[in-house]
C-alpha cells in the first residue's frame, strides 16, 4: 500500500463507508464491525432469502462491487488479505436474514471457512436458517486432491449472480444452496499469468505469490488461448446437455483492448469443442500486479443455465 | 465441589482466564519459536475481553454464560484461534441446554461436545501438533474419570491431566497445519502453544471450582 500505509488502521470500514457516500442510494454500511467491514444493498428484501459474500479485503470489485439488486445482499470483509470475522458475518446475518434464511457464500480458503462455519453455527443457534457453500474453482490449487480441496478464484461471481435470481424468483434456501453446490462442482478457474516482454505464459499461480504448474516460452496469444481453453476442457469436460458459460478477468497490468483481443480467440477456441458457449469480458477481481487474465468455465445444465441469463450491471463490470 | 451453579462457573471462568492472561508471556515465548508469536496476545486479548464482559454481567444459565463467553472470543480475538476458543465454549452447549446446575457428566458432555465441534470445523488430525492433541486427550480422561465419580470438579482435574500429557506428547511432534508447519524442524522439543492454552484453561476452571 506504500504511502497508503497510514490509512491501514480500519483500512476496510473506511473504503466501505466512502463507498455508501459515492452511491447511497445502491449501498449503506452495518457499522462497528471493525476491523471487519460491512457492506449492505440500500433497500432490503427481507422476502428473499439473504445472500451474504465475503472474504480478505483487498482491491476489487470483487467483494463489495458485486453487492446490489440482482447480486448479493451484503458484503463482509476482513483486513486486506484477512478473512473477516464470525462475528462481522453473525451480526450481517442477524440484520438481514430473519425471515427467508441467509446464503453464506465465499471462497474456499481456511480462514474464510472457519469464520463462515462459526457464523452459521451461531445464527442457527438463534433459530436461523443458514446454508453455507464454498467455491472451489482454481484447478492450480491442490492438484492431485479431491476437487474439494481447491481454493476459489472466481465462479464466485456467476454463483453470486445464479443465488441472487433464484433469491428474487422466491426460490427457498436449501434449493438455492443446492443449485450453487451443484454449479460449483461443475467450474474451474485456470490463471494464466503473462511476461509480454518475453512471450512468457505461467498457468495456474496462485493469488499469493504461489508458483504455476506450467510455463512456456515463446507463447502466442492464439496458441496460449488454444492450450488454456484445452486445459480447462479437460478439467470440467462439458456435456452434450450442458450450456459452457465463459468468464475472462483481466488482471490489472491487463490493458481493457487486449482483454478483448484475448478473449476472442479464447472464444474461438472453446467454440471449436462446444456449441452455443456464452462468454462475459471484464475486470472481476483485480487481486494480481500482474499482467494476464484467468479463464473460468461453468458447465451449467437445464436447471441452472435459466438463472445465468440476462446482464448483471455491478461496480465497474458487466456480469 | 460436586456441582455447580452459573454463580460458580461464572466465578470459576473468572479463575480461568486469569490463568489464561497470566500464562501470556510463556504463550508468547513458545509461539515465538515455533509460530508467529501472536498465540498468547490473542489468547490474553480474548479472555480479558470475556473479564470485562463478566465482570458487568451476570447470566441465569450455565448455557448464557458460556454462550456470551464464546462470543467474546469470536468477537474480539480474529482469527482462527478466537473461533476454535469460541467453538470450545459454544460447541457442546446443546447437552446443558435449560440446565441450571451441572454435576462432572454435565460438564464432561458440554465440554466433549465442544471438542468434537473445534475436531470437525478445524480439519485438524491427532499428531498434527494443534490444541486437538489436548483435547482428545483431555476427552478421554474426562470421560474416563467419569467411571468414577460424578464431582464436577474430579471431572475437570481429570480433563486438565489429559491436557497436560497430550501437550507433552506435542514436544516430540511436527507441526502439518497452519503458519507454524513453516518452523518444521525448529519445532521440535516445543509444546504446541494451543495445546499449552487448553490445558490452562482446564486447569483455571478446576482451580476455581475447587477454591
Amino acid at each position: 500500500m506504500h504511502w497508503f500505509a497510514e490509512t491501514r488502521e480500519n483500512y476496510c470500514p473506511r473504503w466501505f463507508e466512502a463507498m455508501a457516500q459515492s452511491f447511497p442510494d445502491r449501498w449503506r454500511t452495518l457499522d462497528g464491525q471493525e476491523p471487519s467491514a460491512v457492506l449492505l444493498k440500500r433497500t432490503p428484501t427481507p422476502d428473499r432469502v439473504a445472500v451474504i459474500i465475503s472474504g480478505g479485503g483487498s482491491n476489487g470489485p470483487f467483494i463489495p462491487g458485486f453487492v446490489g439488486e440482482g447480486m448479493a445482499d451484503a458484503a463482509v470483509v476482513g483486513p486486506p488479505y484477512t478473512a473477516p470475522s464470525a462475528y462481522a458475518l453473525y451480526e450481517t446475518g442477524k440484520a438481514i436474514g430473519k425471515e427467508k434464511g441467509i446464503l453464506l457464500l465465499y471462497n474456499n480458503f481456511m480462514g474464510d471457512y472457519l469464520n463462515n462455519d462459526m457464523a452459521a453455527e451461531l445464527l442457527q443457534l438463534e433459530g436461523y436458517e443458514v446454508e453455507q457453500v464454498s467455491c472451489y474453482d482454481d484447478m492450480g490449487m491442490a492438484i492431485g486432491e479431491p476437487r474439494e480441496n481447491r481454493g476459489g478464484r472466481i465462479a464466485i461471481a456467476y454463483l453470486i449472480k445464479l443465488c441472487a435470481e433464484a433469491a428474487r424468483q422466491g426460490k427457498p434456501l436449501k434449493e438455492i444452496a443446492a443449485l450453487a453446490r451443484k454449479a460449483i462442482a461443475r467450474s474451474s478457474t485456470l490463471c494464466v499469468a503473462v511476461e509480454p516482454e518475453k512471450n512468457c505464459v505461467t498457468y495456474g499461480a496462485g493469488f499469493s505469490d504461489e508458483p504455476g504448474f506450467l510455463t512456456r516460452e515463446n507463447a502466442t496469444v492464439a496458441g496460449t488461448a488454444e492450450e488454456t481453453i484445452q486445459m480447462l476442457c479437460d478439467d470440467v469436460k462439458p456435456q452434450p446437455d450442458e450450456r459452457v458459460y465463459m468468464l475472462v478477468n483481466r488482471m490489472r497490468m491487463t490493458s481493457y483492448s487486449d482483454s478483448f483481443v484475448m478473449a476472442g480467440c479464447l472464444k474461438t477456441a472453446l467454440d471449436s469443442r462446444v456449441q452455443n458457449a456464452q462468454m462475459r469480458v471484464g475486470g472481476y477481481m483485480q487481486v494480481m500486479d500482474c499482467y494476464g487474465y484467468t479463464v473460468t468455465l461453468l458447465c451449467a445444465d437445464q436447471e441452472i443455465a435459466p438463472y445465468l441469463e440476462g446482464t448483471l450491471c455491478g461496480d465497474g463490470f458487466l456480469l | 465441589m460436586n456441582r455447580a451453579d452459573t454463580a460458580a462457573l461464572k466465578a470459576a471462568m473468572l479463575v480461568a482466564a486469569d490463568a489464561i492472561i497470566d500464562a501470556e508471556p510463556e504463550l508468547t515465548r513458545i509461539d515465538k519459536v515455533i509460530g508467529d508469536g501472536d498465540h498468547g496476545i490473542g489468547m490474553k486479548t480474548g479472555f480479558t475481553a470475556i473479564r470485562r464482559q463478566l465482570e458487568k454481567t451476570d447470566y441465569s444459565t450455565p448455557y448464557d454464560l458460556f454462550h456470551a463467553c464464546g462470543l467474546c472470543l469470536v468477537k474480539s480475538m480474529g482469527g482462527s484461534s478466537g473461533v476454535l476458543f469460541g467453538t470450545l465454549l459454544i460447541g457442546g452447549l446443546e447437552a446443558i441446554r435449560n440446565k441450571d446446575i451441572l454435576d462432572g457428566g454435565d460438564m464432561c458432555s458440554f465440554l466433549s461436545g465442544g471438542i468434537d465441534a473445534v475436531v470437525r470445523r478445524g480439519k485438524a488430525k491427532a499428531g498434527y501438533k494443534t490444541m486437538v492433541d489436548a483435547l482428545l486427550p483431555a476427552k478421554e480422561d474426562m470421560q474416563k474419570a467419569l467411571e468414577e465419580t460424578n464431582d464436577i470438579d474430579r471431572i475437570l482435574e481429570a480433563g486438565e491431566a489429559g491436557a497436560l500429557r497430550g501437550v507433552e506428547e506435542t514436544k516430540a511432534m511436527l507441526p502439518r497445519l497452519g503458519r507454524s508447519k513453516g518452523f518444521r524442524e525448529s519445532a521440535l522439543g516445543w509444546p504446541d502453544p494451543g495445546a499449552v492454552s487448553v490445558s490452562v484453561l482446564l486447569g483455571g476452571l478446576k482451580k476455581g471450582l475447587s477454591e
